[in-house]
């Protein structure tokens, strides 16, 4: 079953043309790796799916609804969450509150207790590793503690859709290990289907089951990993060189 | 998660002995009135400055509507008590109006609309010479035989209070909540599911009830409204400083910053009168520059235990 | 009627080249700082009191004191720029309040120095007379030396590389700061050049305050910068001349024209109630303003 359609999706930035009619089908339960090099567009795509940017033209449609134009907080609240690259938790807030926001204003708002919702954060927390830091404030956590507040905060909303972009951004590999883990059981236990922008290509090769790849805003590549891994397209993209890009697929 | 029992203990004491004060003397009680007055100014300015993160600049406005429905009302008949609540009602749509056009644009835009509202009203007032125009309109006549310093006092009294009831209930709802997350970060905010735009909007028509019904009390007590005196920004002006001065986003702090604030302002007055206005800008100053948590914030610093009580 | 039409059309083009300058400045910061100096139209009344001291004490008239409040003005930009603005750029809304309360405390401080009086600058060079239009030359001279710093303005702004700096901090910091822009210091001249032009904004308008000027007179002009950047584009220093000349025109034109409609309405009173409705108005329907902002 297709969760999200992406359709022919262009989206522009003054004279810059950050995405170029970008299509992708997700398909439910999958995790689909987005990749390419810096200024592909891929979190570009990331803000139109989740809500911050407005489309010039194209559709987005989700369980068969058209999202394009409904607001973020309402497709968060539909089932799709995110995270962000450059993490923007609420820094003044302790980390409880962190995710009780992420619960009370999910896929439950409205229908849930405040009692019940507390709950709920504290299961989080624990499947994060983050109880024992529940009364902190979220700006005095380290790098891979935020990491993966950011994570919970985006799950506190029992979402369909997680969003991951570079959610390993900046961990040392234990944590990389460790964080991959967690998606992978998340993803199993909770029926997620995932979009994971990454950098770390043995990571997202790794968990991926398709990966896309996109280049100055259009979709250069898809497919399984393998398949991409031996694209000529993608790896001259990335090596800026044919010769070498050639070279490389063909060892 | 509850609010601290010892919070509203310490919120009782606090009124009770304004309470005990102002029945020392009148003197004491117009000094009291003043503090209090402040404070129903500072805590409702808190609910969209110090929760949302929203720099409201109009709260002058606010007052001035209050003052003028009072005025028109109780000059046409209206029982001035009630008079005094319509007030609150009419800077509650006024605020509806604002918000719905501003909230909708960048939020840049909020502080400046807040700003023209305090200068522009007046000019209206004056242009068409409605409601007595430049002159205004003296009250004495309509409310004087029902005037009543202390009941004015209680209302005051009774106003402060219901605010600090919400905004205690307000650190642990999912309103205040989504308000916080507002003021944290507006984008991720919005793809954690909370509805800027209405949060708001909720926020400052609820915020502007109270110094509509407080300006419909200064109105009252000076029986003569003004363009001019009802529409000052030192009202906007100084329940920034005493809410920066106390700390935002605290229940206590308006409250202690009004304290504070008008002890120092009676001080200052008799030493050095004529300065005050220079002295509490620089004030402000220095405050942003140097101490932006305000007083609770220094307090929550230095000792955990008590940045439990003041929230 | 005609002939008074005319009239406020003129005098009202003459005005909107000095609310031009002031909303300028305004907008240039907003564009490359992202924050609003509440205390902008206070630089103006600062350069206003400075032409009237230089008139009193050195008989300078208007237009030569001009150099000298550019200068004051630019030295008080860097200086104010240091000692707060840099401090607070961080956080847009403690800047806010922080020129917020440097409005206050600049229109404090003068009312302290040098009373809440009205002040005017008597200077007359006769008056020009064409058919049924009468202007005072000294507004013709002012207008010219107006017009001449816009120019100035120009050539700054597109043809030298701090002009370039500037525009490329109002499109994209990083990027800027990747082409070799010194951010910090392009940001403290940008403000410093802006202070600038409100000093000599403050200078030329000293000659069209027909009642004088006086500490307090920054706030009615706040509101006219902020509606005219707003209207122009926020952040957009070109929108803010065309927001000028809506609002200089608007203001003059409006008594004799509309407002005559309405006999009860005192029309200089009235008036600046509209600018808040026009700004209401341009949030509704075009918030980017007329020729795009740039925040």
């Amino acid at each position: 079953m297709v969760l999200l359609k992406v359709r022919d999706i262009t989206k522009r930035f003054g004279g810059i043309i950050a995405l170029n009619k970008v299509s992708v089908d997700l398909i439910k339960g999958e995790i689909l790796g987005l990749i390419g090099p810096n200024g592909s567009g891929k979190t570009t795509l990331v803000n139109v799916i989740s809500g911050l940017y407005l489309p010039d033209s194209g559709k987005i449609i989700y369980k068969n609804i058209d999202i394009t134009r409904i607001p973020a907080y309402l497709r968060c609240r539909m089932g799709i969450a995110r995270t962000y690259q450059i993490l923007r938790l609420f820094n003044n807030l302790t980390v409880f509150e962190n995710v009780l926001i992420g619960v009370l204003n999910g896929r439950k708002y409205g229908k849930i207790s405040m009692g019940d919702a507390e709950s709920e954060t504290e299961n989080i927390l624990k499947i994060l590793g983050l109880y024992q830091l529940r009364d902190l404030q979220a700006k005095s956590l380290n790098v891979h503690e935020k990491r993966r507040l950011e994570l919970a905060r985006a799950l506190a909303g029992d979402p369909e859709l997680l969003i991951l972009d570079e959610c390993l951004a900046g961990l040392p590999p234990s944590e990389i290990f460790r964080m991959l883990d967690l998606i992978k059981k998340i993803r199993e236990e909770r029926d997620m289907t995932i979009i994971m922008i990454e950098h770390l290509m043995h990571a997202v090769m790794n968990i991926s089951n398709r990966v896309v790849v996109l280049h100055e805003g259009r979709k250069i590549a898809e497919g399984e990993p393998a398949e991409v891994s031996k694209d000529v397209k993608v790896a001259e993209v990335y090596f800026g060189d044919r010769e070498l890009a050639l070279r490389f697929v063909k060892r | 998660m509850k609010v601290n029992k010892n919070s509203y203990i310490l919120a009782g004491v606090i009124y009770a002995i304004l309470v005990v004060f102002s029945l020392i003397s009148s003197a004491y009680a117009e000094l009291i009135y003043s503090i209090l007055f402040l404070m129903v100014l500072a805590q409702s300015l808190n609910i969209v400055f110090g929760f949302a993160g929203l720099v409201n600049l109009g709260h002058a406005a606010f007052v001035g509507i209050g003052a003028y429905t009072f005025a028109i009302l109780s000059s046409q008949g209206f029982n001035p008590y009630i008079a005094i609540f319509l007030g609150g009602f009419s800077s509650c749509a006024l605020a509806f109006v604002i918000g719905f056009i501003v909230f909708r644009v960048k939020e840049i835009f909020f502080p400046i609309a807040t700003a023209i509202l305090v200068t522009a009203i007046p000019y209206f007032i004056i242009g068409t010479g409605v409601a007595g125009g430049y002159y205004g309109i003296t009250l004495y006549l309509y409310v004087g035989s029902v005037y009543n310093p202390y009941i004015l006092l209680f209302i005051l009294l009774v106003l402060s209070i219901i605010i600090t009831l919400i905004t205690f209930r307000m650190t642990v709802s999912p309103f205040g909540y989504a308000l916080k997350a507002l003021r944290e970060d507006y984008d991720a905010a919005e793809t954690t599911g909370v509805n800027a735009f209405r949060c708001r909007l909720i926020a400052f028509v609820l915020c502007a009830f109270f110094p509509g019904v407080a300006g419909g009390l200064m109105a009252f007590k000076t029986f003569w409204v003004t363009p001019s005196g009802a529409f000052n920004m030192m009202y906007s002006g100084e329940a920034i400083l005493v809410t920066l001065l106390g700390g935002s986003g605290s229940v206590f702090g308006p409250i202690i910053g009004s304290l504070i604030y008008e002890i120092l302002k009676d001080v200052l007055m008799r030493n050095v009168p004529g300065f005050q206005m220079l002295i509490f800008s620089l004030l402000v100053i220095v405050i942003v520059l140097f101490a932006p948590e305000g007083v609770v914030g220094y307090i929550k610093d230095r000792s955990k235990r008590v940045s439990k009580i003041l929230r | 009627m005609f002939e008074l039409i005319i009239q406020s059309l003129i005098y009202g083009i003459i005005i909107s080249a000095v609310y031009g300058i002031l909303a300028m400045g305004f907008s240039l910061v907003a564009g490359i700082m992202r924050i609003l100096n509440l205390a902008h139209a206070d630089f103006l009344t600062l350069g206003a009191y400075i032409a009237y001291w230089l008139w009193v004490f050195l008989s300078l008239n208007p237009v030569l004191s001009l150099p000298l409040s550019l200068v004051f003005g630019f030295v008080f930009g860097i200086v104010s720029f240091r000692l707060l603005i840099n401090k607070v750029a961080i956080s847009p809304d403690s800047a806010l309040i922080a020129t917020f309360a440097l409005s206050g405390a600049m229109q404090e401080s003068m009312k302290l120095a040098w009373t809440p009086n009205y002040r005017g600058l008597p200077w007359t060079m006769g008056s020009i007379s064409y058919s049924f239009l009468t202007l005072p030359t000294t507004y013709i001279v002012t207008f010219i030396a107006n017009i001449a710093i816009i120019l100035v303005v120009y050539m700054i702004t597109f043809k030298t590389f701090f002009g370039k700096a500037f525009r490329a901090l109002t499109m994209d910091r990083s990027a800027a700061a990747l082409c070799g822009v010194n951010v910090n210091a392009t940001l403290a001249y940008g403000f410093a050049f802006a202070s600038a032009l409100a000093f000599t904004g403050g200078n030329l308008y000293v000659v069209y305050a027909s009642s004088g000027i006086h500490p307090y007179m920054g706030s009615g002009l706040m509101i006219k910068a902020i509606v005219i950047a707003t209207v122009g584009g926020m952040g957009n220093p070109w929108g803010a001349l065309i927001g000028g000349i809506f609002i200089g025109l608007l203001e003059q034109l409006l008594p004799v024209t509309v407002l005559k409609l309405f006999p009860t309405v005192e029309p200089f009173s009235f008036t600046p109630f509209i600018y808040l409705l026009i700004f209401l108005i341009v949030l509704i329907i075009r918030p980017r303003g007329l020729l795009g902002g740039r925040v």
